[in-house]
């Protein structure tokens, strides 16, 4: 270590806390030990399950009851916080360690205004008067950048944006200019433009107040984004820290470079692909209007779809992009007849031997915990369809047997629950009951955003090599660009229900013509260092 | 939270578990209590018990003796059997009308959560239904018909399937948002299939422990028509009849109201404990509801 190293604002040493009840193994985090000095970013970076949220959360002493007490010592200031009571720990929560948590609309109470559960923070700690802390409330939000703070002092969480949302619980964790902020996935649950202000933010205000700051998230790209050093964690243990540069750039562990060789990159993959198959299905000026309200309220409309129009050939891949609210979701839904569009069509090829349109166009759903009925074994799932087109059971469960193993499972777990699987099995059993239906069309709505990086490469892997074998015209809707170029030959961007830019994924992420696409483009985390040169 | 890794397909085995739910001690007590009932209706011939119907006018008002147990009533008819046959009574009237109320709760709930335009029109009739005070609907079937088992079900039962129907479409609404209908949908499963084979299935566990209640409020509100005279026919050897009959006997004769009630209250003490028991093991959720 170095001479001249700022005393650490929290240090955790040698932490230790079992998991309960009989997993997979012995500790949740098994004897961690890393610090955080004042001024300094520290990232804890770790996929699902590696023990970073719960290291986090004993730091606040905010452990789940499941768990029990943990060993080793956590120092704030060089004072041990393990044996502190609950209203020590109270009176640091605040004043000594903000915190701020992934999911910015339940963190938050929707039925107190935003500026109130701002002041409660004041009332809880200090004793000021009623002005002194309504000043200081607004000055918080003034230096968060929330637009109008004297506004939005009395606005409800669902009246403001994910974004600002976010800005308010920053606000309330650092108005009492603690020395830690702890930040839980802040990011995760935002889009890529507001995450890009959201981590600048918090990177601002961290050199102006020279706090420590304690950053857990999953993304490596973020990582390269805000922090002066990582830690990279693995089944509750730290398998690599060190400054950030050093350990991107020049890992030494096996999983770090696992973890950021699959982080994919902003370089299109497909550039080379030449694509003459027919076209599959043709999309015409669809649009989707939702009407709300009734016969005692305004009714108030929404365009959520404002005439997309598409053609996908087969073997083809075509990606949307878009934010969340811009309709693309709504696009996939109106295709696959989902949901009923408003005006326009869905025309497929001319089919052969009159296969109906369920049988042509098959779905992939995002979350892969929720899309298999839970009370169904995954081999009653992927039969189901087949089944509904007149297929017998026996046929139908060996041609089951075979697509799992297409997907790289066992054929005989077809006999198990979902829940026996993890979330990238899942995705594959998803993907295997869409392949029962020998579709034509795959509709992939952010099949692999709730997924590790690591199975994400995977997962998008099967998906490329299904489309080979079977010949497929894929339309794969997501939110991530770095995904979208991994797999995509043509891009379609949406924004607020309309097509904004369409065109092959070189030329858009090489030239973007229209605004949104730049500012996206130019929101991509760690992606300086990724880009290809001009 | 983050979610720890969930097992993967390899370390979990398909082997039979016991429910949890048959570990819950007051769903022990409370089941053994129901069983001990159901088996003594079951085997009431069984259990020394002589026909309860049979009137022996010399035998009137007879203290307990050997012939019978707990001496005999107004008619001369045996206490003790009387009460045994009664159980066969509640038990069927609170089989019957838990039955028919779920019946008919599942098939309007699953068609009003689903179908949208039906809900508002359907869900307004339930409403009403709600109501509707059971004593009051009894004893105008009652005046309407004649006193019989199938009436007094019927009018114990349409109060009832509105609550059925309010919970089973609050789970239909929840689910049916669920991705794997979705599926379901895109792979072609025609509507009557999703709710069947679907959405059903969760509805299951508040079902049950709502079947319970509904069975020992039936079964309390039976013996209260048939105390206020416009339940079951006074023939029918019921626990509500009996109360009713021994009341005026009550003072020199206090045997005659104890052994229905003690086995009105035991019954309605195990399907509550057991239904208790049934809350707190499966559908935690339903007990803030209630």
């Amino acid at each position: 270590m170095l001479m001249k190293m700022p005393p650490p604002v929290i240090e955790v040493q040698d932490l230790a806390i079992s998991l309960p009840g009989g997993g997979d193994r012995g500790f949740a985090v098994d004897h961690v030990s890393f610090s955080v000095a004042a001024g300094e970013i520290v990232c804890v970076v770790g996929e699902s399950g590696s023990g970073k949220s719960v290291t986090a959360q004993s730091i606040m002493g905010l452990l789940p009851k499941v768990f029990p007490k943990p060993a080793g010592r956590i120092l704030f200031e060089g004072k041990d916080i393990t044996a502190a009571t609950p209203s020590e720990m109270r009176d640091l929560r605040g004043r000594g360690i903000g915190m701020i948590f992934q999911e910015p609309m339940t963190a938050l109470n929707p039925v107190q205004a935003v500026g109130k559960q701002i002041d409660e923070v004041l009332r809880t700690h200090l004793s000021l008067s009623r002005t002194e802390r309504f000043a200081r409330v607004i000055a918080a939000m003034t230096e968060v950048r929330l637009p109008d703070p004297e506004g939005m002092y009395h606005a409800f969480p669902h009246q403001l944006s994910g974004g600002q949302r976010q800005r308010v619980l920053i606000a309330a964790a650092l108005i009492l200019q603690p020395r830690l902020l702890i930040a839980d996935e802040p990011t995760t649950a935002l889009d890529v433009t507001t995450q890009a202000q959201i981590l600048s933010q918090i990177r601002d205000l961290q050199r102006e107040r020279g706090m420590g700051v304690l950053f857990i998230t999953h993304d490596i790209g973020v990582v390269r984004e805000i922090a002066d050093r990582v830690v990279v964690m693995k089944a509750g243990k730290v398998v690599e820290h060190g400054p950030t540069v050093q350990v991107l750039d020049a890992p030494t562990s096996d999983y770090t470079r696992m973890l950021i060789a699959s982080v994919p990159t902003l370089e299109p993959k497909r550039s080379g692909h030449v694509v003459n198959g027919d076209v599959a299905v043709k999309v015409d000026t669809l649009t989707k209007t939702y009407h709300s309200g009734g016969i005692f309220r305004d009714r108030r409309t929404v365009h959520a779809l404002q005439g997309a129009s598409l053609s996908v050939r087969r073997g083809e891949t075509l990606g949307i992009i878009g934010e969340s609210g811009s309709g693309k979701s709504t696009l996939a839904r109106c295709i696959t007849q989902l949901i009923e569009p408003s005006s326009g069509s869905v025309t497929l090829a001319a089919a052969k031997n009159g296969r109906a349109f369920r049988q042509r166009i098959q779905m992939v759903f995002q979350d892969p915990y929720r899309s298999l009925n839970p009370r169904r074994t995954v081999g009653q799932s992927i039969i189901e369809g087949p089944m509904n087109f007149g297929q017998s059971k026996a046929e139908a469960l060996e041609r089951a047997r075979e697509l799992m193993k297409l997907v790289g499972l066992e054929p005989h777990a077809v006999d198990r629950f979902p829940h026996q699987f993890s979330g990238g099995q899942r995705q594959r059993i998803s993907i295997a009951r869409a392949l029962a239906m020998e579709p034509d069309i795959l509709v992939a709505d952010e099949a692999v955003s709730a997924l590790d990086v690591s199975v994400q490469a995977q997962v998008l892997r099967l998906i490329d090599d299904i489309q080979k074998r079977f010949d497929l015209a894929i339309l794969f809707i997501t939110h991530d660009l770095r995904v979208a170029a991994q797999i995509c030959d043509r891009l379609i961007v949406m924004h607020r229900g309309e097509v904004v830019e369409q065109g092959p994924v070189s030329s858009i992420f090489a030239a973007p013509v229209h605004q949104y696409t730049r500012e996206l483009l130019a929101s991509i985390p760690g992606r300086a260092e990724h880009m290809v040169p001009a | 939270m983050n979610g720890l890794a969930s097992p993967t397909a390899t370390s979990v085995s398909a082997k039979p578990r016991i429910p949890a739910f048959l570990l819950n001690p007051s769903v022990l007590v409370g089941g053994l209590l129901v069983a001990a009932i159901v088996l003594m209706a079951a085997a009431a011939p069984l259990v020394g018990t002589v026909d309860p119907t049979r009137i022996d006018p010399a035998m009137r008002l007879k203290p307990p003796s050997e012939l019978a147990w707990f001496g005999t009533d107004l008619f001369g008819r045996d206490v003790y059997s009387r009460a045994v046959y009664g159980a066969r009574s509640s038990i069927f009237i609170g089989l019957c009308v838990a039955t028919t109320a779920l019946l008919t709760g599942i098939t309007i709930g699953l068609v009003t959560g689903y179908f949208r335009w039906v809900d508002a029109i359907v869900m307004r009739i339930m409403d009403g239904l709600m109501a509707i005070p059971t004593f009051l609907l009894a004893i105008a079937l009652v005046s309407l018909t004649r006193a019989s088992i199938a009436t007094v079900v019927v009018a114990l039962t349409i109060p009832e399937i509105p609550r059925v129907v309010r919970l089973v479409r609050s789970v239909v609404l929840t689910v049916r948002e669920e991705p794997f209908v979705e599926a379901a949908i895109s792979v072609g499963t025609s509507t009557p299939k999703i709710l069947l084979r679907h959405i059903l299935p969760s509805t299951y566990a508040p079902l049950m422990v709502l079947g319970t209640y509904i069975c020992a409020s039936a079964i309390l509100i039976e013996a209260g028509l048939s105390f206020l005279g416009t339940g079951l026919p006074p023939e029918i050897p019921s626990w509500g009849n009996m109360i009713s009959e021994g009341r005026t006997f009550f003072q020199v004769a206090p045997r005659l109201v104890f052994l229905p009630s003690f086995f009105l209250a035991l019954t309605v003490l195990g399907i509550n404990l057991l239904g208790d028991g049934l809350r707190d093991t499966l559908d935690p959720r339903i007990a803030k509801r209630m």
